[in-house]
């Protein structure tokens, strides 16, 4: 399998002394990588690493084989991502502010709808943005995520806000996405979401892997992945007293 | 150009600019009817009656105020909504995280707001330029009045860079927009106070089009200046670039 995401020894320290200690994760083609972890343990750091959003303080940091800073332009075409709060402008209709996106990504209104039929947003593509609703608004942001046909795709917390139907359907696009190749990267507090779309999952504590395993390997070995998170907090709160 | 597209798309879906166009356009053309009406009255006194278009309206007399007041007031307004208000409503994630550099992304937003700029010095001149064709005074200076105007897109660049500068300084659009009208008030008043300091300064030149309408600057001492403009748009502009390029988001 291709290597597509190579995180070695990567730091990231805010200024107030928290962020990402010492991060090395590796991410192949076809994965889906669960990023598991307490509120702080670094989950949205490494997130907008990958994006570009922040610079690391050290480590090596490659996308698709390239370093991702030096080739920023040409590595990003081929990344979508949703990080935290989607970034709609709320002004503009939902076909505006995916054609920001899509532009970028050279792909034309057509395809931009087809992606907001996916999402379900197709009947409110021409509605302001200001006035969906917060599940309505994740929606836009992972059709925002998805509308350049990324071989890598980063959403952090995809189904904030989304009700049950929703949360469905995005487990469905994640499904329907990587089984025509792309790689995922995915973050939630939600261990049984995961549990279900993830093959593997690494867990975070306090700016480190504290784990990481295949989803298979610990469906074997525990009786679910919220069971598995629990236990190597514990062993790792344990190990740092 | 895609990226530039985008951003003037940001810009336009906010009616202000359009309402605050309006006004100024509607500002030129009550000073104008006012020059018709109180020229034509002036005449009438005289002659004993009344005739429009004996107070002609010409298309330099609201240069000063477009290019002192108007404009720079609307690039900062630009400015404000391209750099702290998507930085505070996180929307600059989504251009962050395009296929585009960060040196790209500044020059691009750098551009839309000049572009605004750039609207607002040929809106007015057009509607000056209609009101003087109506009032009577034919094409005269228009060709002259327009290179005025396009000779000051050049320090105008400066003042869209300095407010770029002061927008990645400060937290907020209303913070930034406050403090971009005091720098650039107390720029441009220093120049008159103080000659040598005001020299150095971009704000100085913000009126080069006098130079082409017969008034007291020499050109060869603009010419000269123009090192001192450039110098400070490129000094101003790597300040915002390393400033920009270092922010997390």
């Amino acid at each position: 399998m291709a290597e597509i995401v190579r995180i070695n020894a990567v730091k990231k320290l805010y200024k107030n002394n928290r962020g990402i200690k010492d991060i090395t994760i590796s991410v192949n083609k076809g994965d889906v990588l669960g990023l598991l972890g307490p509120n702080g343990s670094g989950k949205t750091t490494i997130m907008k690493l990958l994006c570009g959003l922040i610079r690391k303080n050290s480590g090596e940091l490659t996308l698709f084989g390239l370093d991702a800073e030096d080739n920023f332009e040409r590595v990003m075409k081929s990344v979508g991502s949703l990080i935290e709060a989607p970034a709609i402008y709320k002004k503009l209709s939902a076909i505006d502010n995916l054609m920001l996106v899509a532009r970028m990504h050279g792909v034309d209104k057509e395809k931009a709808l087809e992606t907001l039929k996916t999402v379900g947003l197709l009947p409110y593509a021409n509605d302001h943005a200001e006035r969906f609703s917060l599940g309505m608004k994740q929606r836009l942001g992972l059709s925002m995520a998805l509308v350049g046909n990324p071989e890598l795709v980063i959403l952090d917390e995809p189904v904030n806000g989304l009700d049950i139907e929703g949360v469905v359907g995005v487990r469905e696009i994640i499904e329907e996405q990587n089984k025509k190749g792309t790689t995922f990267i995915i973050s939630s507090h939600i261990a049984s979401e995961l549990e279900k779309v993830c093959n593997r999952v690494a867990v975070l504590y306090d700016g480190e892997v504290a784990a990481e395993d295949t989803v298979s390997d610990i469906e074997r070995k525990y009786p679910s992945l919220e069971e598995y998170f629990l236990e190597q907090i514990k062993q790792k709160r344990g190990a740092l007293l | 150009m895609i990226a530039l597209k985008n951003e003037l798309i940001k810009l336009f879906s906010k009616k202000k600019y359009i309402v605050f166009l309006i006004i100024a356009l509607a500002i030129v053309l009550v000073r104008f009817l006012g020059t018709i009406i109180i020229g034509g009255m002036a005449h009438w006194a005289l002659n004993n009656g009344f005739e429009l278009g004996k107070g002609m309206a010409s298309v330099y007399d609201m240069v000063s105020f477009n290019v002192r007041v108007f404009t720079p007031f609307m690039v900062f307004l630009a400015v404000s909504d391209l750099f702290p208000s998507e930085i505070q409503e996180d929307t600059i994630k989504s251009v962050l995280s395009q296929p585009i550099t960060r040196g790209r992304v500044l020059a691009v937003k750098s551009v839309a707001v000049l572009i605004i700029g750039c609207i607002c010095y040929f809106s007015l001149y057009l509607m000056c330029l209609f009101m003087q064709l109506i009032s009577g005074g034919g094409f005269n200076n228009a060709f002259t009045v327009f290179l005025a105007y396009v000779i000051d897109l050049i320090p105008l660049m400066g003042v869209v860079i300095m407010s770029v500068c002061i927008s990645l300084m400060l937290k907020g659009p209303a913070l930034s927009l406050l403090v971009s009208v005091i720098v650039y008030l107390a720029l441009t008043y220093l120049s008159y106070y103080n000659g040598t300091v005001g020299s150095f300064m971009f704000t100085s030149y913000l009126e080069w089009h006098k130079l082409l309408l017969g008034s007291t600057v020499p050109f060869y001492v603009i010419v000269s200046k123009t090192g001192i403009v450039a110098g400070s748009i490129l000094i101003l502009y790597s300040i915002s670039y390393i400033i920009f390029d270092k922010m997390d988001f």
